[in-house]
């Protein structure tokens, strides 16, 4: 899963510097279950751009794209958490700049990092874990509006929800519902 | 310049409060018990003034932390430390594992775990006192009579504890029968209290069926009790600020959905009367009078059958299922009074 979710990222990157115009740069707060606090950074780049055009007459864009995300919250008093995901975004922008878009990012993987962690064996012995938490496979969907913005170094403003499963979680799945808010760069 | 002089006492006010020393052996921390593939977090908070530790074990789709009310805060942390635990499963919980066998089982060698890690933590000499609530209260007594937990212990406090699931439903059914009655003679809303006796007359607490009914007319109970002031108000802010901001609530619920082991125990027939004679820590029980999720007759009935010497019942006369949080300053005094005794 490491090994694909890299291989992703490098190859974005990779194109990135070859087609250093199309690729863009997001940042945005990261709110884990609405308002634990963090912060996400991702790479998204369109490689598939279709113009509609409406009975009115409207034209429309359909643009796919591929994105890498990689976000940090703190869940204060519990724990914290880094996802890094990777998948596909199909946007349809209109005329007046607003885009709306769903996303579905397959490969993604979590990794929870917990305060002071003991752990008691079959025998009772008592030991201190070593970078505690836990890792899940972590697929999500998205869907989100953005505001397209003519400014240099500023492609665009953002408001996007994610549902983010993870699996095993204890018997079975846990489900996290998270919030981002940013730009485009 | 003359705003500056009128700001210099605020200032200084809040230069000395800053500089005030923190609350002596006070502790606040998180740790975690990772056991059988389950990481839980324990919440610590508190003094170990006393040398005194008392863990806390919730009741089915509860949380650690929602005992941590203003009585809990401002009475108890000041002079003992408590340890309010995720149970497996439950609330903060995480990890991956295959569903025990024995679910009630498995919570209770958690808290023999938990015990376990709670003296490598904090000292041996300490005494720990272990408190379960309804569900908890089952989780607890099992704990109690596995893995020679009882020798580890100073005492054991069980607050609407549950112990024997297949005499619930008719003890509730008798219970809110008997308030009902005591409701009509004091006037309060009669009409309804005869229709829920009517309703309840008819149902038969040994069906399946009739369970569910008879826990929905419970409901409606309650609520007659709280409109006509009968039970003591509840102030939840300081559960809903642990519910939203601490114990995410996305997750908690989530969990629920997937880990409810309290209907495990009640399909199962989970019962330990059989067995309470085998307690023989020092015990202390405490039941809401009005408390129709587990009457306080199962209390009465299982302090006559604990093994222990020195064992108590209260009967919180304003409280339903949380007597912490109707009755708070009552119940930490209890607690105190307990513990006080035992260690002496």
């Amino acid at each position: 899963m490491i090994v694909l979710l890299l291989a992703a990222l490098s190859s974005v990157s990779l194109y990135a510097r070859e087609n250093e115009k199309k690729l863009c740069y997001k940042i945005s707060y990261y709110g884990n279950n609405l308002w634990n606090p963090g912060f996400n950074a991702g790479l998204e780049y369109p490689y598939s751009t279709k113009e509609i055009t409406d009975r009115k007459e409207r034209t429309d864009i359909l643009q796919s794209a591929v994105s890498v995300d990689l976000a940090f919250y703190a869940d204060p008093g519990s724990h914290a958490a880094i996802l890094l995901h990777s998948g596909l975004k199909l946007k349809k922008i209109t005329e007046n700049a607003l885009a709306l878009y769903i996303g579905f990012s397959p490969l993604g993987i979590y990794r929870s990092f917990l305060p002071e962690t003991y752990d008691v064996s079959d025998e009772w012995a008592v030991t201190r874990v070593n970078l505690p938490g836990r890792t899940y496979y972590a697929p999500n969907i998205s869907f989100g509006i953005e505001n397209r913005l003519s400014r240099p170094h500023l492609d665009a403003c953002f408001l996007e929800m994610e549902a983010t499963t993870l699996v095993p979680y204890n018997t079975y799945a846990m489900f996290l519902l998270n919030i981002k808010l940013g730009v485009r760069l | 310049m003359k705003r500056m002089k009128k700001m210099l006492p605020v200032i200084m006010a809040l230069l000395i409060s800053a500089c005030s020393s923190p609350e002596i052996n006070r502790i606040d921390e998180t740790i975690y018990l990772r056991y059988q593939g389950a990481d839980m977090p324990a919440y610590v908070h508190g003094s170990l003034i006393n040398n005194t530790i008392l863990v806390v074990l919730h009741g089915a789709g509860s949380f650690g932390l929602s005992f941590r009310d203003e009585g809990f805060k401002s009475l108890l942390e000041k002079d003992y430390l408590i340890v309010y635990f995720d149970q497996r499963g439950q609330g903060m919980s995480q990890g991956h594992y295959s569903t025990p066998d024995d679910v009630v089982l498995a919570m209770a060698n958690d808290v023999n775990a938990l015990i376990k890690v709670l003296k490598q933590r904090y000292g041996n000499e300490n005494k720990y006192f272990l408190m379960g609530h309804s569900f908890g209260g089952a989780v607890g007594k099992l704990a109690l009579l596995s893995n020679d937990l009882q020798t580890e212990l100073a005492g054991w406090i069980s607050v609407c504890g549950a112990h024997d699931f297949p005499s619930i439903a008719a003890a509730r059914k008798m219970l809110i029968l008997d308030i009902a009655q005591e409701q009509i003679t004091s006037g309060n809303s009669i009409s309804k209290w005869e229709e829920l006796t009517e309703e309840l007359e008819n149902l038969d607490a040994a069906s399946d069926d009739d369970y569910t009914k008879i826990l929905l007319i419970a409901g409606t109970a309650m609520e007659l009790l709280k409109k006509d002031d009968v039970v003591a108000e509840v102030d939840y802010s300081d559960q809903l600020i642990n519910t939203i901001f601490i114990n995410n609530p996305i997750t908690w619920q989530v969990s629920h959905l997937f880990n409810k082991p309290v209907n495990i125990a009640i399909t199962e027939d989970f019962s330990l009367t059989g067995r309470l004679s085998e307690i023989t820590l020092p015990t202390l029980l405490i039941y809401g009078k009005y408390d129709m999720s587990v009457p306080y007759t199962i209390g009465e009935t299982a302090i006559d059958d604990l093994g222990s010497t020195n064992k108590r019942f209260i009967l919180f006369e304003n409280s339903m299922h949380h007597p912490n949080h109707s009755e708070s300053e009552l119940f930490a005094s209890s607690l105190t009074n307990f513990i006080q005794e035992v260690s002496e």
